[in-house]
């Protein structure tokens, strides 16, 4: 697994479908929405799990509130907030596979990460190698409680963008049919997806 | 559940009703109380008063106005001052796990925090404060025990925390003195200290204290206590005071505040101060401040009361004690006023500054348990016993609660 060797947190909690990670508030410039994410094994044996980014929390607290409420912000004060206080960051991520020695496997793994493993945002080069096949779409549409079509669709806008350029059109339409053989009993859906998509 | 509230709130009823009672009894006096504050007489009157009661050794627990020629009058108040464009304003607050008997290892930690504000009056201008923390942890007997064996009582664990925030907070004053002034070392609290019975070495810990408060002055650092909600009667004593003929004026009588009982000086403050403004600068009359005096002429404490709500809010009174070396400087106190006030309207009528010193000293319970764990497995690494009370144990499983299992 090549990696930009960029941690953008840590494990709290997993399970096989998903997992979250936490990183500080000064440290959410980089995950984004639909990004590729792993966390690699502990032994070259391990499967290093492969997810979706499809939230991002930054959660209140009653001073921030207060904050709000006294209305004499300044810039001081800000930078306070935002540097100095740890202010938890929650990232939650469904796992859409994994590689063992450079194979993909497009299915949940085998067993989640561990607390406090590290996160990693994937390089251009193993996002493109994992979606060498759709075979993970079905695990995204089906993934619940996550917005699935704007996650789908952030995805493959994604994977496309690790591409050359002259090949990002081409990755577009073949990733469009695909949908469509998934999704020819719910037209609607299709419909918004393919739009999301539309190169 | 454990606290039968149907038993309770008749209790917390009759508890209403006793207060409404009171209220409606100080509302009877509260006019007349203010007719006389505002009828006040000069200053030297006030003083002529305040020294028949020294001389009587009376006992007199008032305030008196400061003695300098022009000195502010005793009932005035003073609008709210500019602040200057630059500061520098330190706060420290510390908090601390006292000996547990059921824990694995008898120890206690004091944990202290200074927070440094670099105030611009450019909102737009922000320097990153700067939070600074020293945890110590106390385990050896020396540190555990009293001379004669028994285990030290909170309230010299107390005392040594305050010692500690002040000397930090000298020490980071110190090492910021060529910082933008003017420079406040605030302290959360009263300046006026002193330690009871049961705090031993008290005196070395008060020459500590004393010698913290000389280094903030050498590095030019105006040392500010600020005390939220103070339920302070000083003003109330002096009034009763003023009412008394030489003769009355004697400890016995003086034990009370005669018909003020019940008033504190919040109520005078109150009616007085419009929003940001402060009182008069006023000095306590006690031992405790006679000995700061004696130390220093200018360590005696002089404080004022200010009212930090903003307009559209009811008054919220503060209390500001200052040295008098500060109280003397007039820009000096504009200074503290007016960042004091506008610490308290970015957040909600209490130091920003404060807040976050409190918020970087303070020790959760999940803090005191992850703790607990480290001292634990460092005794197994090094195969010693570790024994936890099965007090504690039972106690935290059945406090712990029943909680749903909860997924991902």
């Amino acid at each position: 697994m090549n990696t930009e060797a960029i941690v953008i947190g840590r494990v709290l909690r997993a399970s096989t479908v998903g997992f979250a990670c936490g990183t500080r508030s000064s440290e959410i410039d980089l995950p984004s929405f639909g990004a590729f994410v792993m966390t690699p094994g502990r032994e070259p044996r391990d499967p290093a799990l492969i997810g979706l980014i499809y939230a991002i929390r930054i959660d209140d607290d009653p001073l921030i509130r207060q904050l709000i409420m006294a209305n004499h912000l300044n810039m001081t004060t800000i930078r306070d907030q935002r540097e100095n206080r740890m202010v938890p960051v929650e990232i939650s991520i469904v796992n859409i596979g994994y590689q063992i020695e450079g194979a993909c496997y497009h299915s949940l793994p085998p067993r989640p990460p561990i607390s406090l493993d590290p996160v990693y945002l994937c390089a251009g080069a193993d996002v493109r190698a994992f979606t060498q096949s759709f075979d993970f779409f079905r695990l995204v549409l089906n993934a619940p409680e996550v917005p699935s079509e704007e996650l789908m669709a952030a995805a493959i806008r994604q994977a496309a963008a690790s591409r050359p350029e002259h090949e990002q059109r081409d990755f577009l339409v073949r990733a469009g049919r695909r949908l469509a053989t998934m999704l020819g009993a719910d037209l609607p859906r299709l419909d918004h997806l393919l739009r999301l998509i539309r190169p | 559940m454990t606290l039968e509230f149907d038993k309770i709130v008749p209790q917390v009823q009759a508890m209403g009703h006793s207060l409404a009672d009171n209220d409606a009894a100080a509302s009877q006096i509260a006019q007349k109380v203010w007719d006389r504050f505002l009828a006040l007489p000069n200053n030297k009157a006030i003083w002529d008063q305040i020294i028949i009661a020294r001389e009587h050794d009376a006992g007199f627990r008032g305030a008196g106005p400061t003695e300098w020629p022009d000195s502010e009058p005793f009932n005035s108040r003073y609008p709210l001052p500019a602040c200057p464009p630059t500061a520098t304003l330190l706060a420290a607050d510390g908090s601390q796990i006292y000996p547990d008997l059921h824990s694995a290892l008898l120890y206690y930690l004091i944990n202290i925090a200074v927070f440094v504000f670099h105030f611009q009056a450019d909102r737009d201008v922000g320097l990153l404060p700067e939070t600074i923390t020293q945890p110590a942890l106390y385990f050896d007997r020396t540190d555990l025990h009293e001379r004669d064996g028994r285990l030290i009582a909170n309230a010299a664990i107390n005392a040594r925390r305050s010692i500690f925030e002040l000397q930090m907070l000298a020490r980071e004053t110190a090492l910021r003195d060529e910082l933008p002034h003017p420079l406040l070392a605030i302290a959360d609290g009263p300046l006026l200290f002193w330690l009871g019975k049961e705090v031993p070495d008290a005196q070395f810990l008060m020459q500590d204290y004393h010698e913290a408060i000389q280094m903030i002055t050498d590095s030019g650092g105006a040392l500010v206590g600020y005390v939220d909600q103070p339920r302070s009667r000083f003003l109330m004593h002096t009034l009763y005071l003023m009412d008394l003929d030489e003769s009355e004026i004697n400890r016995p009588t003086l034990v009370t505040t005669g018909d003020t009982e019940g008033l504190d000086d919040r109520f005078l403050m109150r009616l007085l101060l419009e929003s940001g403004d402060r009182s008069a600068l006023i000095i306590q009359q006690s031992p405790q401040n006679k000995a700061f005096r004696d130390v220093d002429d200018d360590r005696e404490i002089v404080f004022f009361y200010v009212n930090v709500a903003e307009p559209r809010q009811e008054p919220y009174i503060a209390r500001v004690e200052i040295p008098m070396w500060v109280a003397r400087q007039s820009a000096l106190v504009d200074s503290v006023h007016a960042l004091l006030y506008a610490q308290c309207q970015m957040t909600d009528r209490y130091p920003y500054v404060l807040t976050r010193a409190d918020e970087c000293a303070v020790v959760h319970s999940y803090e005191k348990a992850a703790l607990d764990e480290m001292i634990s497995i460092e005794l197994r690494k090094r195969a010693l016993p570790v024994e936890q009370s099965q007090k504690l144990s039972m106690k935290n499983v059945a406090r712990a609660g029943r909680h749903a299992y909860d997924g991902l």
